[in-house]
């Protein structure tokens, strides 16, 4: 055990030396590198400076080696003598003499380093390979138009050039759709709101203002243009607005569903005893922000109809009667329905 | 309004709020709510849905983080309440009434400290 603690004593100390070597060096590295961001500096104020600071550097290297020198135990006071071999081999194999401790004290490291970067009057730092900058945009390649037609589950790229593809661009957006929500299958069937809403959406290419299917900045907005259709599809949608559908009529009014290039004008507006909201919002890029298709209920207020939310606190006033009386009328009618639905 | 909530919901994925409340919705909550991470109210109450209420696509670590306003009252939800339930920490109301949920409220609920209904 002795011996084992007299051999990590030498290690210990042959360690504690190397790493005050390379704090220094570390620091002389650190204060390079401090200076090397100084972009403003020329090489000459760098020299300049460098060669003021070296006699201080050196005297400070040597301050550090006679401090560590002075901390390290004496080899004739260590607990296992002078005659342990394993203290003996450190000493020998790893301890610098004094000979070898003033050649690295004579290194200037700063000059070193000053060297070892320094190219022929321009700053060349030994720096990681820069990246490329980045392209504008993904290049498609041109042969991605070329490709056959395939039975694969995924379309074939098209290129937008090319007259006929809007139709195959779309498919392809629609299929990435789907696998990214897990419908794909869904697809196969003509039946589902997802294959109702793929052909309403590619009949747009032969719209009187067809969908653009190319352009970067368009095709986030055709994926939710699809899924804004599918969900119509799906929850019976021909009852957003009363059962109005004006198809690809482009002069559709605002406020019809599945109408016009633009699906932010499709949400109708509803003004009611609690205010007034539109089924869908619409941040400045077009994305949809709001999907309000609450069901509402045309009451009697006022002595005129309009749109109001379901809701229990109507008002008393002087058509409250009027308005509880039509509330239980339309819960009467709603469950005579239901009835009928289930029967 | 009547039918199930297409998975395609989850493409909308600036959505701020889902509001559809006193409809005849039917299904379950597509797990790819999950992905609009910025939604702040998902209002289903009083519809016919089933299958879990908490999913872990949109109620687990990487779900509606940002969520305010979750109310699925008067449904046929089963399931019960997760224990990453407490990394909703935005959430204000949560409304699950008239359910089938099962099982013992989590404590992490406990780090829902905006919460007010």
């Amino acid at each position: 055990m002795g011996r084992r603690t007299s051999l990590g004593t030498a290690l210990l100390t042959v360690g504690a030396l190397l790493s005050s070597s390379t704090v220094a060096a570390t620091d002389q590295a650190s204060d390079s590198g401090l200076r090397r961001k100084r972009s403003t500096d020329t090489s000459t104020q760098y020299k300049s400076r460098l060669d003021n600071n070296r006699s201080l550097d050196r005297k400070n290297q040597q301050r550090r080696l006679t401090e560590e020198s002075e901390r390290l135990p004496s080899p004739a006071n260590n607990e296992g003598g002078t005659g342990d071999v394993g203290e003996d081999l450190a000493r020998k194999f790893f301890l610098p003499t004094n000979r070898q401790a003033q050649a690295l004290d004579d290194i200037d490291m700063q000059a070193l380093i000053l060297e070892m970067n320094f190219d022929g009057g321009s700053m060349s730092f030994q720096t990681p390979e820069p990246t490329p900058p980045p392209t504008v945009k993904p290049t498609i390649s041109p042969t991605f138009g070329t490709y056959p037609p395939s039975t694969s589950t995924m379309p074939t790229l098209t290129n937008c050039d090319n007259e006929g593809t809007c139709e195959n661009r779309l498919a392809e957006q629609i299929m990435g759709v789907s696998v990214r929500v897990g419908t794909v299958d869904t697809l196969s069937d003509p039946t589902s709101p997802q294959s109702q809403a793929s052909a309403w959406i590619l009949e747009e290419c032969n719209a009187d203002v067809p969908i653009d299917p190319c352009t970067s900045s368009q095709l986030i907005l055709n994926e939710q243009r699809y899924a804004l259709a599918v969900m119509y599809f799906s929850l019976t949608g021909d009852g957003w607005n009363a059962g109005s559908n004006a198809g690809l009529n482009k002069d559709a009014p605002a406020g019809t569903w599945m109408s016009g290039l633009n699906y932010c004008d499709w949400g109708t507006e509803i003004s009611g005893a609690n205010g007034s909201y539109n089924q869908l919002v619409c941040d400045e890029f077009g994305n949809v922000l709001n999907l309000n298709l609450r069901k509402y209920l045309y009451i009697y207020v006022g002595c005129e109809y309009e749109a109001a939310v379901m809701s229990l606190s109507l008002s008393l006033d002087e058509c409250s009667l009027i308005h509880i009386l039509l509330f239980f009328l339309h819960i009467s009618s709603q469950s005579t329905y239901l009835q009928s639905q289930t029967t | 309004m009547i039918g199930p909530i297409p998975p395609e919901i989850g493409v909308l994925q600036y959505m701020t709020s889902y509001i559809s409340f006193f409809n005849a919705q039917s299904g379950a909550i597509p797990t790819s709510l999950g992905l609009i991470t910025p939604l702040e109210t998902f209002d289903v109450e009083s519809n016919n849905m089933d299958g879990n209420l908490f999913q872990p696509e949109y109620a687990g670590a990487d779900g509606l983080t940002n969520i305010v306003n979750f109310r699925a009252s008067l449904n046929n939800f089963r399931g019960d309440v997760p224990a990453e339930i407490g990394l909703w920490t935005k959430l204000q109301n949560l409304w699950f009434a008239d359910n089938e949920i099962t099982g013992t409220i989590p404590a992490e609920i406990g780090n829902l400290v905006d919460m007010s209904k």
